[in-house]
């Protein structure tokens, strides 16, 4: 397998932007079916949380941009219509966290609980637009290079793109209540996330867009490792940390990102040949590592400050439920 | 194709004027907010502290939207422009790319600022973080600028040949990055936006005093007008001494868009300074000519014998459309004026004199109004000054990078309509949530500082 550095940092940013991003999706799942238990454990973490996915959803833009410009106008033009109803409900999910977290006040007749239904709904169907166009890519099922367009019907008739989406939403929902700790049997979570690695996992094989097979069984392994920690008593703290568990998710998606690297539609494309002149990958090397490091220094700060700050929040919300 | 064109050019300009209007007010409230912040701790004074912290609120709402509105810009440059934005992937990338650093450092900042404000037991500390905030919104301009720059005048690569071969080779990235307009642009759009902002809040702040029912509020305000006041004139006199040395840039690497802002189409020396007027048939009528006047803000000599740039130099099939003289005039014009406002504000905050007459008051509003306009129609200018390119200088036209997929006018009209409500809300629920209890509770809620 061809290594190239600046694939492994946009491997590394893509594995921490799905750990980000799939909290805000297991906070949805929180949020739709346990409302009320939400309100107590999700609820402080989730605008935090929202407001870095954002952040961090332009930084991997911007670094697919830099890394492989020439693939923008076969983006561009195949998703057009894609891109655009996602920028609309991507604006719609906001207004309604927004209007949850800062502006409600019992008026119009709408309750808190359909404003952050409605985000819950709309993250959901964000993450669905997410995953088609990753999963596109790598089936290159409905995707047409050359005439630079994309037919949804033609993706959705081929089983293992469905099973791959389906499949990824399954294992995220089995692993919100870990993450956010909700009182939900550990047997379950587990059972749970074991369907779906098997529905994705399964798929992912058959796309047969991977390089290697054994980095995508590892990720598999990491994510499984989840549910199974949390299962034993001792473990259980460590797993369900917020730092730790979202380092576990993001170790899996780059692992999962870089088995099927260098390949793209089902191995017909190879990202080597698409990426960016070199004088541009040094600068952008240099630049990832002086943001980089200012990033991480600002996110030990942050999840120093939020986890301390939700411990103690979150203990004297425990007094008063007692 | 011309159509389809044309209402690509069409969304970006709205969608990015409408992120405008969110942008200046970001800065200008993370700005205000650290100095009404820093004031509150220094002085102990708990008034500071409470519009520091119903600031904090408005730019939450502001940060939160604007992150929308940023996200829309970032992808539609990549879906309306492809050819463009493969263009500056592979020469001028870098300053998107340091923004989103910039956007973290302001993001993580402004998170830990807002929800964790009495975590901090030392108040210094809780400060430094509206410092991080603010460097981080100035900073994602200053980034942003600079890929403007670039594209009024490109540089890091081999030009004669991408022009003939349409090949990219000797990218330098970090040429790209600091072109020669850049540090310029730089120091004029940035306290531009700065000053726009701020005398947007001065403007607000003026209302609600005029409004305010309680001597306890009114001071709030009061103190609040004073710290917009001091901040905007500052940035507006940066912006206007900065302003100059834009037009020496353009006289020198922009000529033809320094000829058409100054409407001038023949050679004349000395060059007349053409207030107004509006071309009619090819010929500019209707303007207000000061003689010598153009001569002598450029090259500060009433006897110069130097020639200033002239449409007639160039093919006409190269000129910008030519209403950007008036756009030039209303932003030279305005921001002249609300900078002998802001002076006036000062030297009356200075000598400790009464600035809540009704005059001043209502000043403030129409400053806060105009100079959102100076600012637009310094934008228009600058980006109409540079058509029919959007990479100036024959790299490429605004047609060649457009995405010409028909599929891009429906869901196009439904994000314009959506920004049409999402700009309002932005501002209206701001305002309210800026006065959203009363002032004496959250005096009380302050604790000791």
């Amino acid at each position: 397998m061809a290594f190239n550095v600046e694939v492994l940092f946009n491997g590394i940013i893509f594995g921490m932007f799905f750990a980000i991003i799939s909290t805000e999706l297991m906070a949805a799942s929180a949020i739709l079916f346990r409302y009320e238990e939400s309100r107590r454990k999700v609820f402080y973490y989730l605008v935090p949380i929202w407001e870095i996915t954002g952040t961090f959803f332009v930084f991997y833009v911007v670094n697919v941009e830099a890394l492989i410009p020439n693939a923008l106008p076969i983006l561009a033009y195949s998703y057009i219509s894609y891109i655009l109803i996602f920028i609309v409900i991507y604006i719609l999910r906001n207004l309604s966290i927004i209007s949850a977290e800062f502006i409600f006040k019992n008026r119009w007749n709408i309750s808190r609980k359909t404003l952050y239904s409605t985000y819950a709904i709309l993250t959901y169907i964000l993450g669905f637009f997410v995953l088609v166009i990753y999963t596109s890519l790598m089936s290159g099922k409905g995707l047409n290079i050359n005439a630079r367009t994309f037919n949804l019907a033609s993706f959705v008739s081929y089983l293992p793109d469905d099973g791959f989406i389906i499949g990824s939403a399954i294992t995220l929902f089995g692993l919100s209540s870990i993450f956010y700790k909700l009182d939900v049997n550990s047997i379950l979570s587990l059972g749970v996330t074991v369907i779906g690695l098997i529905i994705s996992g399964a798929s992912f094989l058959t796309i047969n867009d991977y390089s290697n097979v054994y980095i995508m069984i590892v990720s598999g392994l990491v994510t499984l490792s989840i549910p199974i920690l949390n299962m034993i008593p001792n473990l259980r703290k460590f797993i369900s940390d917020k730092i730790t568990f979202q380092g576990f998710l993001a170790v899996a998606a780059f692992l999962l990102f870089y088995s099927v690297y260098p390949n793209l539609g089902s191995r017909t494309i190879d990202v080597n040949s698409l990426l960016n002149d070199s004088a541009m990958q040094t600068q952008i090397f240099y630049a990832t590592l002086i943001g980089g490091t200012l990033l991480l220094i600002m996110s030990i700060v942050f999840f120093r400050v939020w986890v301390n700050a939700s411990k103690n929040r979150i203990n004297a919300g425990a007094e008063e439920v007692e | 194709m011309t159509s389809i064109i044309n209402f690509d050019r069409f969304m970006m300009g709205f969608t990015l004027g409408s992120h405008i209007l969110i942008v200046t007010l970001t800065i200008a409230i993370s700005v205000i907010m650290s100095v009404i912040e820093f004031l509150g701790i220094y002085l102990k004074d708990k008034e500071y502290e409470v519009m520091a912290r119903r600031l904090s609120r408005a730019l939450a709402i502001f940060f939160a939207i604007g992150t929308a509105s940023g996200t829309v810009l970032a992808i539609e440059l990549f879906s309306l422009w492809p050819n463009f934005m493969v263009l500056v992937g592979k020469i001028d990338i870098l300053p998107f790319y340091y923004e989103v650093f910039a956007f973290f450092l302001e993001s993580i900042s402004l998170v830990l600022y807002i929800y964790y404000w009495d975590y901090f037991k030392n108040r210094y500390q809780h400060w430094a973080l509206s410092l991080f905030v603010a460097a981080g919104t100035l900073l994602s301009a200053v980034f942003i600028t600079m890929v403007n720059a670039w594209m009024n005048t490109p540089s890091g690569f081999n030009i004669p040949e991408y022009i003939s071969t349409g090949t990219v080779s000797g990218v330098n990235p970090l040429a790209a990055m600091f072109s020669p307009s850049a540090a310029v642009e730089i120091g004029h759009v940035v306290p531009a936006t700065l000053a726009a902002g701020s005398f947007a809040l001065l403007a607000y702040f003026a209302i609600n005093y005029m409004k305010a029912k309680t001597d306890i509020t009114r001071s709030i305000y009061m103190k609040s007008i004073k710290v917009a006041a001091i901040v905007g004139l500052i940035a507006v006199g940066i912006a206007g001494l900065t302003g100059d040395e834009s037009m020496r840039m353009l006289y020198s690497l922009q000529p033809l868009k320094y000829a058409a802002i100054e409407l001038n189409f023949h050679n004349h020396i000395p060059a007349a300074e053409k207030l107004g007027g509006i071309v009619i048939n090819g010929v500019p009528q209707y303007y207000i000519a000061v003689p010598g006047l153009q001569s002598l803000i450029m090259f500060l000599s009433f006897n110069s014998h130097q020639a200033v740039p002239y449409l007639t130099q160039f093919p006409q099939s190269q000129w910008p459309p030519l209403f950007i003289h008036l756009t030039f005039d209303v932003m030279v014009g305005g921001g002249a004026l609300v900078g002998l406002f802001s002076l006036l504000l000062f030297l009356r905050i200075v000598l400790k004199k009464d600035i809540s007459g009704k005059f001043y008051l209502y000043s403030m509003v129409i400053s806060g109004i105009l100079l959102e306009i100076v600012y637009d129609s310094g934008w228009v200018t600058d980006e109409v000054g540079r058509q029919p390119y959007i990479i100036y200088n024959h790299v490429m036209t605004v047609a060649s990078a457009a995405n010409t997929s028909p599929s891009v006018l429906p869901l196009g009209i439904g994000i314009i309509i959506f920004y049409c409500l999402v700009v309002p809300f932005t501002f209206y629920f701001s305002a309210k949530v800026l006065k959203n209890s009363s002032v004496e509770k959250e005096i009380e809620r302050v604790g000791d500082l």
